[in-house]
């Protein structure tokens, strides 16, 4: 599907900071109506009839020919429908700004990786994440400890008390993201969060509209263990916080329950800027809602030796100066 | 874009103070050196009032060849330092009532006596390479007198500044350790040592180790601060994903169990306290009478 724009027939976009409907060729606001004709496996665009090359997983795209953004209707629907989304909050400018400003003392980057032309590369993707609830129950007992010391005098005490330590708690954990996409590296997903769910919506289609997109093609049941092992680094976490107060414990019995888990699958937004610098690819991924950076700058090592070597040659021209001012002119 | 041209405005801007001390302090060094070098390569000596002579040998310890000589030597020194050097011997007594009475001293003790003298002969005569008063230079009075046999240095100026109580002493342990055998070898000597404890040529203020070392240390550091990757943190919270945000506590109980205290005895060493002294700068400063301000000490045999 595409949306056009009622007024003049423009590719209307979802616009992030207003939270509407847009038509960058006639500006104006929410004059969205989408076309009827289903788009299947395609391989032209419906809108210019140029060529598009369209990846097994896009279900959503943008026309090299005529820049309109494309939705694949049969990945956005039946099996593949998302339940859930979280429109993108911050603009392409917005992330070019946090980009710059995170990086600009970066000296050692090469110059043009800041650069406009190369910034305006960077583009918005919905990742098809599924997201896991878990009701679990902790039952725990130990015997905990707790140390006091003071002194009297030339003397100092120790007074070490113990305690039987008791928990019996549940924890609900609800919407455990882990990316169901094979392109998106896993550690830096999970690096890019948190989210925030307060945003997340029904899904519908104009959402995407202005961005790409993909459906999920890592099943529910493949990645699950990826959740699983977050839901239980956390509840562990959260049980160790309940005994805090002591210094040291024993365990004697532990015992942790899932009593119920389902899953569900949503689309979350992420801006993505390549950058490649000596034929090798630095990818830079911003949470679209919230603007958080994930990625390492590529250094230039021609800029490390010019830098240090000035450096270098800056200070021992200085110290030689104040030998030579001592030496001949006192 | 011209990247090439922009990496260059960027390195420039980057190092631009440095760049701007650096030329700066080269062209302060530069043109301090061409006025010198237009102003006949020395400072000329600007204090006309005072006389040539800089040997007094009225306690006769020297031969007429031994005093030219000195004379000779003392020219060459000046001329390097920029500062007069003037060695006065005596044979009279400066200390008792007979001093007092005879010299009309205010007082009878030998140091303030041998002072003021020296002092006295600098300012009457004027001495002092850039100036008549207070101006650049050391004087030694070396008192022959029997039982009262000593020298005193006295320092203005410039030498007042630079020399400390003891590297005046220095100074004139070397008179003291010829003076018996050989007076003109003392007084040559004397000369012989202002010369090198006043003369800063060639002695550079850091070891030029520091100079070589010290800058490829700092821009390794650099290098290595500066390569330092940004690497995004894992900003979830523990209960991001839990409802509520916190776990629901069915029960819980921390039931006592027992204590038990256990002690040891501390071993309390008395503790040592240090003491610290500090040393002072410039030697021996006091004014003269007429109201020119010395520096000096005494040695007396």
């Amino acid at each position: 599907m595409i949306f056009k724009c009622k007024n003049c027939g423009g590719n209307v976009v979802y616009k992030p900071e207003k939270d509407v409907m847009y038509c960058p060729f006639c500006d104006s606001e929410n004059s969205v109506e989408k076309t009827d004709e289903s788009m299947g496996e395609i391989t032209v665009c419906p809108n210019c009839g140029g060529e598009i090359t369209v990846g097994p997983h896009t279900s959503a795209t943008r026309c090299p020919s005529c820049d309109c953004y494309l939705i694949l209707d049969e990945r956005v629907s039946g099996d593949y429908a998302p339940r859930t989304i979280i429109p993108f909050r911050i603009s392409k400018e917005t992330c070019k700004d946090s980009l710059r400003k995170q990086f600009q003392t970066y000296r050692f980057a090469p110059t043009d990786f800041l650069a406009e032309a190369k910034l305006n590369e960077m583009e918005g993707i919905y990742v098809p994440f599924w997201f896991y609830d878990y009701d679990i129950h902790w039952d725990y007992q130990g015997e905990g400890r707790k140390v006091r010391s003071w002194t009297s005098g030339d003397t100092a005490y120790t007074e070490t008390s113990y305690y039987d330590v008791k928990r019996d708690m549940d924890i609900q954990f609800r919407q455990i993201p882990v990316d169901a996409s094979e392109q998106m590296p896993d550690d830096v997903m999970d690096l890019v969060e948190p989210f925030d769910y307060s945003q997340m919506r029904d899904f519908s289609p104009e959402y995407i509209s202005g961005f790409y997109a993909e459906k999920y093609n890592m099943l529910c049941n493949s990645v699950e263990g990826r959740a699983r092992k977050k839901m239980q680094e956390d509840s562990e976490q959260l049980l160790q916080n309940s005994y805090s107060a002591y210094s040291a414990l024993s365990t004697l019995h532990k015992d942790m329950q899932i009593k119920s888990s389902r899953a569900d699958f949503g689309l979350l937004p992420v801006w993505r800027y390549r950058y490649t610098y000596k034929g090798q690819e630095y990818p830079f991924y911003l949470n679209g809602q919230t603007g958080k950076i994930v990625g390492t700058p590529p250094i230039s090592q021609g800029k490390v030796w010019l830098y240090s070597g000035t450096v270098w040659a800056c200070l021992t021209a200085l110290l030689v100066l104040i030998q030579m001012i001592f030496m001949y002119l006192y | 874009m011209d990247y090439a041209k922009e990496t260059r405005r960027q390195y420039l801007k980057y190092f631009r103070v440095w760049f701007m001390i650096l030329g700066a302090a080269l062209l302060l060094f530069l043109a301090e050196i061409g006025w010198r070098g237009l102003a006949g390569g020395s400072k000329e000596r600007t204090n006309l009032e005072a006389p040539a002579e800089r040997v007094y040998d009225d306690a006769d310890v020297l031969t007429e060849e031994e005093e030219q000589l000195l004379r000779e030597q003392i020219a060459k020194a000046e001329a390097k330092l920029k500062m007069d050097i003037v060695i006065v011997t005596i044979n009279q007594s400066v200390e008792g009532a007979e001093a007092r009475e005879q010299y009309g001293y205010d007082s009878g003790i030998w140091e303030y006596n041998m002072r003021d003298l020296a002092d006295d002969f600098w300012d009457e005569r004027r001495y002092g390479y850039n100036k008549g008063y207070e101006g650049d230079g050391v004087l030694l009075l070396h008192n022959w007198y029997p039982g009262q046999n000593g020298e005193h240095m006295s320092t203005s100026g410039k030498a007042e500044r630079e020399l400390s109580s003891s590297e005046i002493d220095e100074i004139l342990n070397v008179v003291d350790r010829y003076y018996d055998s050989d007076p003109y070898k003392a007084y040559s000597r004397f000369v012989e040592k202002v010369e090198s404890m006043l003369s800063h040529n060639g002695t550079a203020p850091l070891p030029w180790l520091l100079v070589i070392v010290g800058p490829v240390v700092v821009a390794f550091i650099y290098m290595l601060c500066s390569m330092s990757h940004f690497k995004a943190k894992d900003t979830t919270p523990v209960n991001a994903y839990v409802m509520g945000g916190k776990p629901v506590i069915n029960s819980q109980s921390d039931q006592f169990l027992r204590k038990n205290v256990s002690h040891h005895h501390i071993d309390t060493g008395s503790s040592g306290g240090s003491g610290g002294h500090s040393s002072g700068g410039g030697g021996g400063h006091h004014s003269s009478h007429s109201g020119a301000s010395h520096g000096g000490g005494s040695h007396r045999h």
